[in-house]
C-alpha cells in the first residue's frame, strides 16, 4: 500500500518537474499533478496535512495515532503529512498562502492565522460545524471563539486544549522540609518557598530564557491582574500595558528573580534545559504545560504535582484563574471548498479528529483534546496527566477566553515574552519592561 | 617546492616549535568535534544535566534511533542529486564567466571591473533575506521541490566562485594561452584543453566549498521542499525537534552520520588538490 | 587572447551566469529592499510607508546594540582570522610530516553545519553546563565566567567560535595562494640569503596580495552574516543584548512578523558590509601605493 502511494507521489512529482522543465506548464500545474495521483489511485482521495513538526509519529504521537485510526476507518482517504519544524513550517505556510499551494489542512500559529484569514486564503468552517452538530457541541464556545473573526467567520478550529501552569516535585519539597504549593498558594508564600529552596541550592522555578516563549505560568498571572478587562482598550490605544496593576505584577516577578527563583544560567538555557533541570531533580518547580505530562510520568512519577500559580492579595481581580484554552488552530485552505470530493474528505477528517474516539486516543496519550466529551480513561498509570485533570476539575477556578499572549500580534507577543524574562533576570526594571511592550504596540 | 623547504634552514628548536604549534592548532580544531562524538553516545538527560561525564557505556541507542527515524538512504540520495546538478551547472556557468572576466580583453576596462564587482555583491547577502522573493520567483517560473532549490543554489554560488576563479585565472601566465591560440586553438579548445587542466586546484577548492554549502544549507531547503520524500540531510535534524521537546542526542547522532561522508569526501578531494598542485608546479 | 575576445564570445561566456544571478540574486535583493519601504506582515498586501522603517531603526535602541555587537565580532574575528589563518597556511606549506593529515583535521570544523557548530559550543561555553567553566570550577578557580549570556562577553565568544569554524577553511584558501608563488622566486630569494622574516615581508606577502583580498572579502562578508552561531549560543538574548544585525533582522522578520522592518534592517546591514569592504580596499590600495613608492 505504502509503496504504491510512494510511486504515485513520485510519479506526480516527476510529471510536475518534467512539465516545469519543458516550460509548457500551465498555471493550474499543481492541480494537474493532483489529478494524476487521483486517477492512479482509483477512487482514493488524498488530503494533505501541514504540521509544525517534521516527524509526527515521534513528536506529536497522539495526532499520529488519530490519523492512523482515521485512515483505518476511511480506507478510501489518505492523509499525506507535510511536516517541518515550527518556525520553518510557519514561514512555509506564509509563502504557500501567496502561491496558492497551501496544504488542505494545516496547523497555524494563533497570531498568524488571523492574518491568513484576512488575506482570504482560509475556508470558513461554519458550514462544517453546521453539518456536524455533535462536533459543534463538543467544542465549547471559548474554544471556537478563539479562531473566529469579528465578522463571524470560523477560520480555524483548535488543534488541542492548551493547559499551562507550574509542575512541582513533591519529593524536592519534602527534602527541604517545606510544604509544596497548592491552588490558592499566595505570592508571599511562594517567596518564602523560593528563599528556602534557594538556600538549599535547589533551583526554585526552572525557566529557560533562550526560548523566550516559555513563560506560560507567568502569563496566567497577568489575568489575575485583570488582563482581559484591560486588553481591548490597550489594543485600541486608550490604555497602556504600563498601568498600575501590571506594574505591581511585574515588580513581583522582579522580586522573585532577586530572591533567586530562577536558575543562574537562565539567560543561556533553553526551555529544554529547564525541563532537564526539573526532571533530574535539580529544580523544584517547572513552568510548562500538559504536553510535558508524558515525560514527567516517566521521570518523576508519583511525586509530580501541578498548580495554577500564585495568587495575589493586592489585586482586586479574580484570583481563581486556571488556564485551559484553545491552542493554535487547524486551518483549512480555501481551495478545498472548490473541490467537492476533497471537501468531503476534509470534513470527514475533521469530524473524526473532533470525535469521541479521537478524544479517547488523546487522553490515552496524555493530551487534553479540544473537545469536552466525557471519556473513560484509566489515568492511574499517568500521575502527571492525572494531576492536570484534577487541577482542571478544581471547583471555582475558571479559564479566560484565551491565553493572554494569543490575542496579540507576533511582535507584541515577542516583546511581552522578552519583557517578562527581562524582569525576571533584572535586565529591565518593571516599568521599563512594560514601556517596551507599549512602544512595540504603538508600531502595530 | 618541497625540496626548497629543507633549505629554509630552520634549527631543530624551531622545528620542534613548529610541530608543537601545528599540534595545538589541530587539537583546537578537533576537540569540539571529538566532544560531539562523545555526546552522541549519551542519553538526552545526561547531555543536559551532566554533559561532562564520560558516557558510562558505548551506547549505540542514539544511532539506532537516528537510523530508524530518518530514511537516511533517501536523504543522501536527495542531497547528492541536488549537489550534483547544482554544481555541474554552476561550474560550467561561473567558470566561463570568470574566464571572460579574467582573461578576455574588454574594450572598456571599466566595464570589466564593474561587472566583477557586481558579481561579488551576492557575498554580502544573508540567505534568509532572499527566501520570500526566491519563493515567489520559483512560483512564477514554475520550479519547485528539488529543481526549485538548484537555481537559488547556483545563484548563491556565483559570487564566491567568481571571487576564487577570477583571482586564480588572473595569476595564470598568459603566455601559455597565447601560445595555444597561435597553435590554432579556438576558445572552447583553449578552455577545455589548456585552462581547465591548469585550474584543477581551484576547481577542486570551489567544488569542495560548494558541496559543503549545499550539503548543510537549511533556510532555502526548509521552505522550498514540501514533501518529506524530497528532504535533504540538513532537514534531517528537524526530525528530532518537536514544538515543546527536542531530542538532542538523536540530533547529534544524526549530525555525526551526516558529517562522516563529508569528511570522507573532503579527504578524497584534498588529495586531488595536492596532486593538482604538483602537476601545475611541474609544468610551471 | 585579444583575437578571441570578440564581443559575441564575451557575451556567450557571461550570459548564463548573469541571467541566473540576475533572476535569483539581484531581483530578490531589489524586492527585499523594496519591501523595506513598506509595512508588511508577510501575508496579504504590503502598505507603502516611505522611510518610516528607517526612521524607526535609528530610534531603536536594540538596533544600536546589534550594531555594536556586530562591530565587536567583526573586529575580533577579522584580526584573528586574517593573521591566524595565514600562520596556519604557512605551517601547512612547510615540508612537515603528516601535514596533509593535519590539514584535513584543521579543515574539519568547516564541514560541520553551522547550526551544529552552535549547539556544540553551547556545551563548551555555557556558564552552568559548559566544559570551560566545569574545568575552571574543578581546578578551584571560583565559579567561572559568563562566556555567553552575560552582559559583555557574548560577542567575543561568538567571534571565537567563528574563528574556530573558519580557520581551516580560510587557511586552505591562503594555502592555494602560497602554492601559486613560483618556485623560482622562492629559490632566488633563498640563494640571496634572506631570513625567513624578510622572505615573508618582501616576497610572500606582496605576492599574495590578491589572495589576501579574497580572504578579507570572505571574512568581512562572513562576519556580517554569522547567524546560526548566535542563534544557538544565546538567540540574541538575554533581552536582545547579544543581538547582531542579522539575528535582529531575522527575529523582526520571522519571529515578529514585521517583514518590512526586518528588510530595512537587512538592507542597512547589506550596505554597512559593502562600506566596510570599500574601506578595506581603500586602505589596502593606499598601503600598496606607499610600498611601491
Amino acid at each position: 500500500m505504502k509503496s504504491v502511494l510512494k510511486r504515485i507521489v513520485t510519479f506526480g512529482l516527476a510529471a510536475a518537474i518534467a512539465t516545469s522543465v519543458t516550460g509548457c506548464a500551465t498555471s493550474n500545474q499543481s492541480s494537474s499533478s493532483d489529478v494524476a495521483s487521483e486517477k492512479k489511485s482509483g477512487s482514493k482521495t488524498v488530503i494533505t496535512l501541514g504540521m509544525h513538526v517534521a516527524n509526527v509519529d515521534e513528536q506529536e504521537p497522539v495526532t499520529g495515532k488519530i490519523i492512523k485510526a482515521f485512515e483505518q476507518a476511511n480506507p478510501n482517504i489518505t492523509v499525506q503529512i507535510q511536516g517541518n519544524d515550527k518556525d520553518a513550517h510557519v514561514n512555509k505556510m506564509k509563502l504557500d498562502a501567496q502561491s496558492g499551494e497551501l496544504p488542505d489542512i494545516f496547523w497555524m500559529d494563533s497570531s498568524v492565522a488571523p492574518q491568513l484569514n484576512s488575506s482570504g486564503v482560509l475556508l470558513d468552517l461554519s458550514d462544517f460545524l453546521k453539518a456536524y452538530p455533535a462536533v459543534n457541541t463538543a467544542l465549547s464556545e471559548n474554544m471556537k471563539a478563539a479562531s473566529r473573526s469579528s465578522d463571524g467567520k470560523q477560520y480555524g478550529l483548535p488543534y488541542q486544549s492548551l493547559v499551562t501552569g507550574f509542575w512541582y516535585n513533591k519529593a524536592v519539597f519534602k527534602r527541604v522540609g517545606i510544604d509544596a504549593p497548592k491552588n490558592g498558594t499566595t505570592y508571599d508564600e511562594l517567596i518564602k518557598m523560593v528563599k528556602a529552596l534557594h538556600t538549599k541550592g535547589i533551583i526554585p522555578i526552572a525557566q529557560g530564557a533562550k526560548d523566550a516563549y516559555s513563560v506560560w505560568g507567568f502569563l496566567t498571572g497577568l489575568e489575575r491582574y485583570g488582563y482581559f478587562s484591560k486588553i481591548d482598550s490597550i489594543l485600541n490605544g486608550k490604555a497602556k500595558f504600563d498601568n498600575p496593576d501590571f506594574l505591581k505584577y511585574f515588580s513581583k516577578i522582579n522580586t522573585l528573580g532577586k530572591a533567586g527563583a530562577f536558575p543562574s544560567n537562565c539567560a543561556t538555557s533553553t526551555y529544554f534545559q529547564a525541563k532537564a533541570d526539573f526532571t533530574s531533580g535539580k529544580a523544584a518547580m517547572f513552568d510548562s504545560g500538559v504536553w510535558d505530562a508524558g515525560v514527567l510520568d516517566k521521570s518523576i512519577g508519583k511525586n509530580i504535582g501541578f498548580w495554577w500559580g500564585p495568587t495575589f492579595q493586592d489585586s482586586s481581580d479574580n484570583q481563581k484563574v486556571s488556564m485551559n484554552v484553545s491552542s493554535a488552530p487547524f486551518c483549512v485552505s480555501k481551495a478545498v471548498g472548490d473541490n467537492q470530493s476533497k471537501k468531503d474528505a476534509v470534513y470527514k477528517f475533521l469530524a473524526f479528529y473532533y470525535s469521541k474516539q479521537a478524544a479517547k486516543i488523546s487522553y490515552e496519550g496524555s493530551i487534553i483534546p479540544a473537545t469536552n466529551y466525557k471519556v473513560d480513561a484509566n489515568l492511574e498509570s499517568k500521575p502527571a496527566f492525572k494531576a492536570v485533570v484534577t487541577a482542571l476539575q478544581e471547583s471555582g477556578w475558571s479559564s479566560p477566553k484565551a491565553q493572554p499572549d494569543l490575542v496579540l500580534t507576533e511582535a507584541v507577543q515577542a516583546q511581552l515574552y522578552d519583557s517578562i524574562y527581562g524582569t525576571m533576570l533584572g535586565t529591565y526594571s518593571p516599568k521599563e519592561a512594560l514601556e517596551k511592550i507599549d512602544s512595540v504596540q504603538q508600531q502595530q | 617546492m618541497n625540496k626548497s623547504n629543507r633549505r629554509t634552514g630552520f634549527s631543530t628548536g624551531a622545528q620542534v616549535g613548529i610541530y608543537v604549534l601545528l599540534t595545538l592548532v589541530v587539537l583546537l580544531a578537533i576537540l569540539p568535534f571529538l566532544w560531539m562524538i562523545m555526546l552522541s553516545f549519551k542519553g538526552n538527560s545526561q547531555i543536559l544535566s551532566n554533559p561532562l561525564s564520560f558516557p558510562t557505556t558505548i551506547n549505540l541507542e542514539n544511532y539506532r534511533r537516528a537510523i530508524q527515524l530518518l530514511n537516511l538512504g533517501n536523504l543522501y540520495k536527495n542531497t547528492i542529486f541536488i549537489v550534483v546538478v547544482s554544481i555541474a551547472i554552476e561550474l560550467c556557468f561561473t567558470f566561463a564567466s570568470s574566464f571572460a572576466l579574467a582573461k578576455m580583453t574588454f574594450r572598456c576596462k571599466k566595464t570589466r571591473s564593474a561587472l566583477y564587482e557586481f558579481l561579488l555583491l551576492g557575498l554580502a547577502i544573508s540567505p534568509f533575506i532572499l527566501l520570500f522573493p526566491v519563493y515567489r520567483i520559483n512560483t512564477i517560473v514554475h520550479l519547485k521541490e528539488q529543481m526549485g532549490l538548484v537555481m537559488p543554489y547556483v545563484a548563491s554560488s556565483v559570487s564566491f566562485n567568481t571571487l576564487l576563479f577570477v583571482g586564480y585565472l588572473k595569476e595564470l601566465p598568459s603566455e601559455i594561452d597565447e601560445a595555444a591560440i597561435i597553435d590554432g586553438c579556438n576558445l572552447g579548445q583553449l578552455i577545455i584543453r589548456v585552462i581547465v587542466p591548469m585550474a584543477k586546484p581551484v576547481i577542486a577548492t570551489v567544488v569542495v566549498f560548494n558541496v559543503l554549502y549545499i550539503w548543510n544549507e537549511f533556510p532555502f531547503a526548509s521552505v522550498i521542499l514540501h514533501h518529506t520524500s524530497n528532504y535533504t540531510l540538513a532537514l534531517g535534524a528537524s526530525f528530532f525537534k518537536g514544538k515543546y521537546n527536542i531530542d538532542y542526542s538523536g540530533m547529534i547522532a544524526s549530525s555525526t552520520l551526516m558529517i562522516i561522508p563529508e569528511l570522507i569526501f573532503y579527504g578524497i578531494f584534498q588529495k586531488n588538490i595536492v596532486s593538482g598542485m604538483t602537476a601545475g608546479a611541474v609544468k610551471g | 587572447m585579444h583575437w578571441l575576445s570578440r564581443k559575441r564570445n564575451i557575451l556567450m561566456m557571461l550570459i548564463p551566469t548573469l541571467m541566473i544571478y540576475l533572476v535569483y540574486m539581484i531581483i530578490p535583493i531589489a524586492i527585499a529592499i523594496g519591501y523595506s519601504f513598506t509595512k508588511y506582515t508577510g501575508i496579504g498586501k504590503a502598505k507603502i510607508v516611505g522611510f518610516n522603517n528607517y526612521m524607526r531603526l535609528f530610534r531603536d535602541h536594540t538596533f544600536w546594540i546589534a550594531l555594536k555587537n556586530t562591530a565587536v565580532i567583526f573586529v575580533i574575528a577579522f584580526v584573528l582570522l586574517m593573521i591566524g589563518a595565514f600562520v596556519v597556511a604557512l605551517l601547512l606549506n612547510l615540508n612537515l610530516k603528516g601535514k596533509s593529515f593535519a590539514q584535513s583535521l584543521i579543515f574539519s570544523p568547516a564541514v560541520i553545519a553551522p547550526i551544529i557548530v552552535g549547539i556544540l559550543w553551547v556545551f563548551i561555553l555555557d556558564p552552568q553546563i559548559g566544559l570551560i567553566n566545569a574545568i575552571i570550577r574543578s581546578l578551584g578557580f571560583g565559579q567561572g565566567i559568563k562566556w555567553i549570556g552575560g552582559k559583555t562577553l557574548t560577542p567575543v565568544s561568538v567571534a571565537i567560535v567563528y574563528f574556530w569554524q573558519q580557520l581551516g577553511y580560510l587557511a586552505t584558501i591562503y594555502l592555494a595562494g602560497l602554492k601559486m608563488i613560483p618556485v623560482e622566486i622562492e629559490e632566488a630569494v633563498q640563494i640571496d640569503g634572506a631570513s625567513v622574516w624578510q622572505k615573508l615581508r618582501y616576497v610572500t606577502i606582496p605576492m599574495m596580495r590578491s589572495t589576501i583580498s579574497t580572504v578579507a572579502i570572505l571574512v568581512i562578508t562572513g562576519t556580517f552574516k554569522i547567524f546560526e552561531i548566535v542563534q544557538q549560543l544565546t538567540n540574541g538574548g538575554p533581552n536582545h543584548i547579544s543581538e547582531t544585525l542579522i539575528t535582529y533582522s531575522y527575529s523582526a522578520t520571522f519571529t515578529n512578523g514585521e517583514y518590512g522592518y526586518g528588510m530595512s534592517l537587512a538592507t542597512v546591514t547589506f550596505f554597512i558590509s559593502l562600506v566596510v569592504i570599500a574601506i578595506y580596499f581603500g586602505l589596502s590600495k593606499e598601503r600598496g601605493r606607499k610600498e611601491v613608492s
